[in-house]
């Protein structure tokens, strides 16, 4: 190690001729249009719904109020869908998280509600709860070598029906005011948890972009075995990842709770698809179709902005469904399209 | 048609079953083959040698009608009527369907499928036969397939798993497909590619003779090999082909293996593979960073051998003999089952790979676009994954030092174009695996393993290749080269290891590495010519 950074040290002193002229990144003008279209393809779609729906519906859409409920309205699936970053950044799926969201929920709603547990030890408890059923995913994939697809499917339809356990089938409501409060607090206008996921979203953002950790966990999952050859540990990563989003699921279960007051036995599955399809349309912004947090939030607001639209134009219940089913489908196949074609060399 | 069975040994006569005429082929402006003729005849195993990348390969897939030859020639299946093919014809005279009829394929890799059944596995390639309603008429698959098995003597039914067959029996079930594919033809002409490269030494008999027997029984069978051992005791006829053309065609008992030999390299070659090692080789200097005792794995049994600081070592045998395996154990990616190892004096057993990382062991695995470089990651994130904490500034990092390191690298290791930036995934094979040759570097290895080294990579790139093998080892490090390739091994190393059937069948010192050395070395079947077999020929 110390004579790495010696090296390093001799490294810097030749940063002249380093920086020699060096060819920009683009090779072929096709290539480049590819590119760029895609790279900004989520940020044209977004300014042509916005643009197209202020013209409909001049009236009700180019709003404030519309702009922050719509903003706002994304809080708990921001945390989800930073969350879920993780472990689809280590090549696996977990298909847990909607559900973990839903269990976690109620199980806060319990605590704080009928069992009068101490609000900030319920809180400790219900995200350690996010992070043991992550840890029971990992070892279902890592030492039982169920494929992921499958464990989290499965731990995901147990947790719904423990859930329907937890709450006897109801909701649960009438919790304290230190619960209801944080859900309602603003600083102008805008909810204090919008704030607390933007910024939680900007501190994941670093984490997987610029440190090492992030680093090898998009190794794990872009090149397994060759990360493994150089050294990587793949095994604790992947089980870090899995720890990790059932810990923001936690997270997210609980301002779910704590934004509506209360908590229904039946949320969560709702919020599964539109993270993933998030997720996967946000990976569309890098040439090389990484996932990342930046992409995955516009993808979010893209789709929230669709469905909003939709709705005020009259859209019936089931359009956002659609809106989120086709979403994913788009962001997949676009992102099969380009591996093929990092694959076929170019 | 009648076919007259005639004596394995001395000059074919009659009519061929398959004639190729003239055959050449060329791709782009490379010339593959050039006015390339053989005959097989009824009766006779005709041996088909050549090293690497003399034309046999192609010559294959033009008879299995994968490639079209250029115009000129003419290839001629005996006994089908109209047969003939024309070169060069707007359309092959022979559709896939008939040429299938005429001549039948066993490939090295077999095309078996483990998980299925042998009759499942016959029915891959001849068909399912079915009943009026559509449903599998599993008896009379069952009674094709115990038909084909008789004929290569397996006993097993018809339900066995292709997994649970031994290595001979896998290669005896693709053998007795490709027989029933031809239809109980009476005289078959089958082409069985490498057949015996990955058996155990006492399986291989049991193949070969089963060859032998469809030869007397009338069949005409290309057999394509490395060993030449086994072409003088099996083959009636060989045919030598170098840099696409055929040195020599004919009756085996007339030449000598040393005449074959020299032959396959062709005096010009060796003489131009001498001139590419202008140094005198290096002797090892010092004790041995690295020392194998009957080191034994899955397909390896009792390899010893040493590699010391500054030398590069070939470990070197046929597809199939275990050196890759060698390779994965001093990586950490295999554990050994036997023997032992010591490394830089220490007794050396790397759990993982990131045991052989510490310990100083650097490792460039064959699988290039799986198991070397990640697709989708820059130049830059590929060469600096192993060091990548030593890059950080309080727990964050820093790309720009890691790009500058990369681009020097990548500038060491002839990268061109140097640009750090650019995906993996869109450099050329040669670039590649200097890239990953690069993430090797920069951990500065004691020990540095790279398999297949070369392997896909364009030609201009390979001068380069060999260039930083002999920059780190005269940097130091103890370099252990694994190749299939033995004019590979000649070029880069400074002694060679051969093993064969998992064994180390010879250890070449600096003064003994030449290609004929490695070639005569590789067929010592001590089996091959006292066996019983031999006495049948008449």
């Amino acid at each position: 190690m110390t004579d790495l950074k010696e090296r390093k040290a001799d490294v810097k002193t030749s940063t002249a001729i380093a920086s020699e002229p060096r060819p920009k990144k683009e090779q072929n003008v096709g290539g480049a249009i590819g590119g760029a279209f895609s790279r900004f393809a989520l940020i044209i779609v977004l300014v042509v719904l916005v643009v197209a729906f202020s013209v409909l519906r001049p009236e009700t859409f180019p709003t404030i109020n519309n702009t922050i409920t719509i903003v706002a309205s994304q809080d708990v699936l921001i945390v989800l869908a930073v969350g879920l970053l993780f472990p689809l950044l280590a090549g696996e799926f977990d298909l847990s998280i909607g559900f973990i969201l839903g269990f976690t929920a109620m199980e806060v709603a319990v605590l704080t509600g009928p069992v009068h547990m101490n609000v900030p030890l319920a809180f400790v408890v219900t995200l350690l709860t996010g992070a043991a059923i992550g840890g029971i995913n990992a070892l279902l994939v890592l030492r039982l070598r169920v494929n992921a697809f499958i464990a989290t499917l499965g731990t995901g339809t147990i947790l719904a029906g423990l859930t329907l356990l937890l709450s006897n089938g109801a909701q649960v409501a009438n919790l304290p005011d230190s619960v209801n409060n944080i859900g309602t607090a603003q600083v102008f206008l805008i909810p204090d948890l919008a704030v607390f996921a933007l910024v939680v979203a900007v501190i994941i953002h670093f984490v997987l972009g610029r440190t090492p950790f992030g680093r090898y966990l998009l190794a794990t999952g872009a090149g397994r075995e060759a990360a493994k050859l150089a050294g990587v540990r793949t095994g604790v990563l992947l089980a870090v990842a899995f720890v990790v989003a059932g810990f923001m699921a936690a997270v997210a279960g609980i301002m779910q709770t704590t934004i509506t007051g209360s908590a229904d036995p039946s949320v969560g599955s709702q919020y599964l698809l539109p993270a993933f399809a998030a997720a996967f349309l946000g990976a569309t912004v890098y040439r090389s179709g990484r996932f990342n947090v930046p992409g995955t939030i516009l993808a979010l607001f893209v789709i929230a902005v669709g469905v909003a639209g939709l709705s005020q134009l009259g859209a019936p219940l089931w359009v956002s469904s659609v809106f989120d089913g086709v979403a994913l489908i788009l962001a997949v196949a676009l992102s099969v399209r380009r591996k093929t074609r990092l694959e076929s060399g170019n | 048609m009648p076919t007259e069975i005639q004596s394995r040994i001395g000059p074919a006569v009659g009519k061929p079953l398959v004639a190729l005429q003239n055959i050449s082929k060329s791709f782009g402006v490379a010339r593959v083959l050039t006015d390339v003729s053989i005959s097989l005849h009824p009766g006779r195993i005709h041996g088909l040698v050549g090293m690497n990348g003399s034309g046999k390969s192609t010559l294959i897939k033009i008879l299995a009608g994968v490639h079209r030859p250029d115009s000129g020639g003419s290839i001629e299946f005996g006994s089908a009527a109209g047969s003939t093919e024309r070169s060069g014809a707007s359309r092959p005279a022979l559709r896939r369907g008939e040429r299938q009829a005429q001549i039948a394929f066993v490939h090295q890799d077999l095309g078996l499928i483990d998980t299925l059944s042998i009759a499942d596995n016959f029915a891959l390639s001849l068909g399912y036969k079915i009943n009026r309603f559509g449903r599998i008429r599993e008896n009379a698959m069952d009674d094709i397939t115990r038909r084909g098995l008789a004929r290569v003597g397996v006993d097993f039914p018809a339900s066995t798993l292709v997994g649970e067959l031994g290595a001979a029996e896998r290669t005896l079930v693709a053998i007795a497909r490709a027989l029933t594919q031809l239809d109980g033809k009476s005289s078959p002409s089958l082409v069985v590619d490498e057949p015996t490269a990955a058996l155990p030494r006492s399986e291989v008999d049991r193949v070969l003779g089963v060859l032998e027997t469809l030869a007397d029984d009338g069949a005409a069978i290309l057999f394509v090999t490395h060993n030449l051992g086994e072409v003088m005791r099996v083959a009636a006829d060989v045919t030598v082909l170098r840099d696409g053309r055929v040195i020599t065609s004919q009756p085996t008992a007339s030449l000598t293996e040393q005449e074959i030999v020299d032959k396959m390299l062709g005096k010009a070659v060796e003489d131009a593979l001498d001139k590419q090692r202008p140094r005198a080789r290096a002797s090892a200097i010092g004790a041995p960073t690295l020392r194998l005792h009957s080191v034994g794995g899955r397909r390896t049994e009792e390899v010893t051998f040493n590699v010391a600081p500054g030398e590069i070592v070939v470990l070197t045998g046929l597809v199939g003999c275990g050196k890759s395996e060698i390779g994965r154990i001093l990586a950490g990616s295999f554990r050994m089952r036997s023997g032992s190892m010591e490394f830089d004096g220490k007794p050396y057993a790397p759990r993982s790979p990131r045991d052989a990382l510490a310990a100083g062991v650097a490792y460039v695995p064959a699988e290039r676009l799986i198991r070397g470089g990640i697709l989708s990651f820059s130049a830059t994130e590929n060469i600096t994954l192993p060091v990548l904490g030593s890059f950080s500034h309080r727990g964050f990092t820093a790309p720009e030092d890691e790009e500058t390191t990369a681009a020097q690298y990548m500038r060491q290791t002839k990268v061109a174009p140097a640009r750090p930036e650019q995906l993996f995934a869109a450099f050329s094979g040669g670039n590649q695996q200097k890239i990953v040759l690069s993430r090797a570097l920069i951990r500065r290895p004691k020990l540095l393993v790279v398999d297949e080294p070369t392997q896909g990579v364009d030609v201009g790139a390979i001068p380069a290749l060999y260039g930083q093998l002999r920059a780190a080892a005269d940097a130091g490090a103890a370099v252990l080269v694994i190749t299939s390739s033995y004019e590979e091994a000649v070029a880069v190393g400074d002694r060679a290891v051969l093993l064969d059937r998992g064994r180390v069948a010879a250890e070449l010192g600096s003064d003994q590495l030449t290609l004929a050395a490695l070639i005569s070395s590789g067929d010592q079947t001590p089996v091959a010519h006292e066996h019983p077999l031999s006495e049948r020929t008449n």
